[in-house]
């Protein structure tokens, strides 16, 4: 028993480090892979600066080193809202796009594609757009004036749903050569058009919410245990759920407009994550940011080398993603009743 | 030294429907104080103001400072709460959940260090639940559960501690190991304010009383002196008899 602390400790560093070495091999790995295969030589000739075949240059600089690093800040910031408002929300089956953030960004997307915008201002219609759909969810729970928690996720539900019918509508109004095809593209997520760019706007949201993620994930833990609880605690709760909320909101909104929406990352990682270590947020917080990050870049991998053409991200990481929840749900079975 | 002082409170959860009226009271230092009334007589919604989760109007004061002015954290330093009803869906093992009482004294960014951990293991050898601490918080039974919640409010090291009926989901084996507990605190130098509606758990400790009916403290001092079945009978509306087949613990 005297012991607890030491062990849990090296449990968790363990996991962490294993989870770093991971997060440096699929990276490799991932610089390697694609429709133009690139040598493990020839990857650390690029990245430590020396001279390499053109062609691998150019496919390594312009192509898979901004895919890669957008696809780690993807997946770490899309894990890491899914803690947070599962903890927020005291509820592990909730995602990212609990108060609409996707679905207002998908909106704002399509709404982008249907006017012929660029692909950047496409992705700022999206970011705008979401973050302006969960302020209405918040906006129109406020005027519920009943506190709980419930009635936020049930406005996200009801707005979400509002938001998917817009997108509906838009897919509709689109012509089926082009934009249709665009939007089908958009909604189902892709890397393929990231430049570096889109990694300098995503690195340092990504940066920025994880360090303050961190910093407060050992309050995230009295947070899920509500108001009273975190009164009792000494924990001001609305305003750490309000600067949780903003966080998960931003991050998850940043990478939805940069990679379209990516489904199931925010809702199995974490849940992966705390039967590996355990719920406490202080170590699930950082374990599901290499997670989610390393799971991305694996995914991104698939997405674009087992198929002639590339597969849309959702695709595959529902099709992963599928599989390891009910996993995690078949392992909880007992704790589920 | 009076610890809590409260003067002419007023509470309602809806407009003109008062549930405390122009209520004041005093809770001296190092006392076993036992709030007694009806179910829905307030006895809840009184302590939620006493920690600040209600806003009444009237004055409330911990140590001499009135409530509004102590920071979050600085008041659960001084006062330990345990509330009635918490549900917890994510399941936390025993150890976290107890280790959540030394949030007060964790700066931002900072987590339980292993002097945490040996406090939280020590006060749960005390609790006798010890054996719990890997288990899941939502696994385990209503009882040990909250044995868990006492043991977390132990762990707080306040020098208030505020609970809303502890006693209620625990057996007789446990009431009687809380109670011993309360009288341990309280030579400790600690101050108790439990909330019950069983005269006969404040009549076998023979704390003090404070007696809540019809928004208003209606009766106060030691248990033995103020609850009469006069009382009783007003404020649980039947008739009242004392009876002697009534087991307690020994010494």
């Amino acid at each position: 028993m005297n012991n607890a602390y030491k062990k849990e400790k090296r449990k968790f560093i363990i996991i962490l480090v294993s989870l770093a070495v991971a997060l440096l091999i699929s990276f490799v790995l991932s610089m390697c892979i694609g429709r133009y295969s690139v040598s493990i030589g020839d990857t650390f000739k690029y990245l430590f600066g020396q001279p390499i075949e053109d062609v691998s240059f150019k496919v390594l600089n312009n192509l898979r080193l901004p895919r890669t690093l957008v696809a780690i800040c993807v997946g770490c910031s899309l894990a890491i809202s899914g803690t947070i408002y599962q903890s927020i929300f005291n509820n592990k089956l909730v995602s990212p796009d609990i108060l609409g953030v996707s679905s207002g960004a998908s909106v704002g997307a399509c709404l982008g594609i249907l006017i012929g915008f660029s692909t950047g201002l496409v992705s700022l219609f999206a970011f705008v757009f979401g973050f302006i759909t969960v302020l209405l969810t918040l906006l129109i729970s406020k005027a519920f004036k009943n506190k709980s928690n419930l009635i936020i996720i049930l406005c996200g539900l009801a707005v979400g749903g509002l938001m998917s019918s817009l997108v509906g509508l838009m897919k509709y109004l689109a012509d089926n050569e082009m934009k249709l095809a665009e939007m089908t593209f958009w909604l189902l997520g892709d890397l393929s058009k990231v430049t570096i760019n889109d990694f300098w706007i995503a690195f340092p949201v990504t940066l920025v919410g994880c360090i303050i993620a961190v910093i407060l994930s050992w309050r995230m833990n009295i947070v899920s245990l509500g108001k009273k609880e975190s009164k009792a605690l000494g924990v001001n709760y609305n305003v750490t759920t309000i600067i949780l909320i903003i966080v998960a909101t931003i991050l998850t909104a940043v990478s939805v407009s940069i990679s379209g929406t990516i489904g199931w990352i925010g809702l199995v990682i974490p849940n992966l994550v705390r039967l590996l270590i355990g719920n406490d947020n202080k170590k699930v917080v950082p374990v599901s940011m290499l997670f989610g990050a390393v799971f991305m870049v694996l995914c991104d991998m698939l997405a674009r080398s087992i198929a002639p053409n590339e597969i849309p991200l959702s695709v595959i990481t529902g099709i992963i993603g599928t599989p390891l929840f009910l996993f995690s749900i078949f392992k909880r079975r007992k704790e589920i009743e | 030294m009076n610890v809590i002082s409260v003067k002419n409170l007023t509470f309602a959860y809806e407009k003109d429907k008062n549930v405390l009226e122009n209520l004041s009271l005093d809770i001296k230092e190092k006392t076993i104080n036992a709030i007694l009334g009806a179910n829905g007589g307030g006895k809840s919604t009184l302590l939620d103001c006493l920690v600040g989760l209600n806003k009444p109007s009237g004055l409330i004061y911990i140590k001499e400072k009135q409530i509004g002015e102590y920071t979050n954290k600085e008041f659960a330093r001084e006062v330990a709460y345990i509330s009635q009803s918490t549900t917890i869906n994510i399941d936390y093992s025993v150890r976290e959940f107890i280790l959540f009482g030394r949030n007060p004294y964790l700066n931002l960014g900072q987590s339980p260090s292993e002097k945490d951990y040996k406090k939280a293991e020590s006060y749960a050898v005390k609790m006798g639940i010890e054996h719990l601490l890997n288990k899941s918080i939502t696994k385990i039974s209503g009882g040990e559960r909250q044995l868990a919640f006492i043991c977390r409010a132990l762990v707080q090291e306040s020098d208030i501690f505020i609970f809303d009926e502890p006693l209620s989901a625990l057996d007789f084996g446990n009431q009687n190991k809380l109670l011993m507990i309360f009288k341990e605190l309280q030579s400790e130098g600690k101050t108790i304010i439990f909330t019950t509606h069983n005269p006969n758990q404040v009549l076998d400790l023979n704390c003090n009383v404070v007696v809540l009916n019809n928004k208003k403290v209606v009766a106060e001092g030691l248990a033995n002196d103020v609850v009469v079945e006069e009382l009783l009978e007003t404020i649980y509306k039947g008739k009242v008899s004392k009876s002697s087949k009534h087991y307690t613990f020994s010494e």
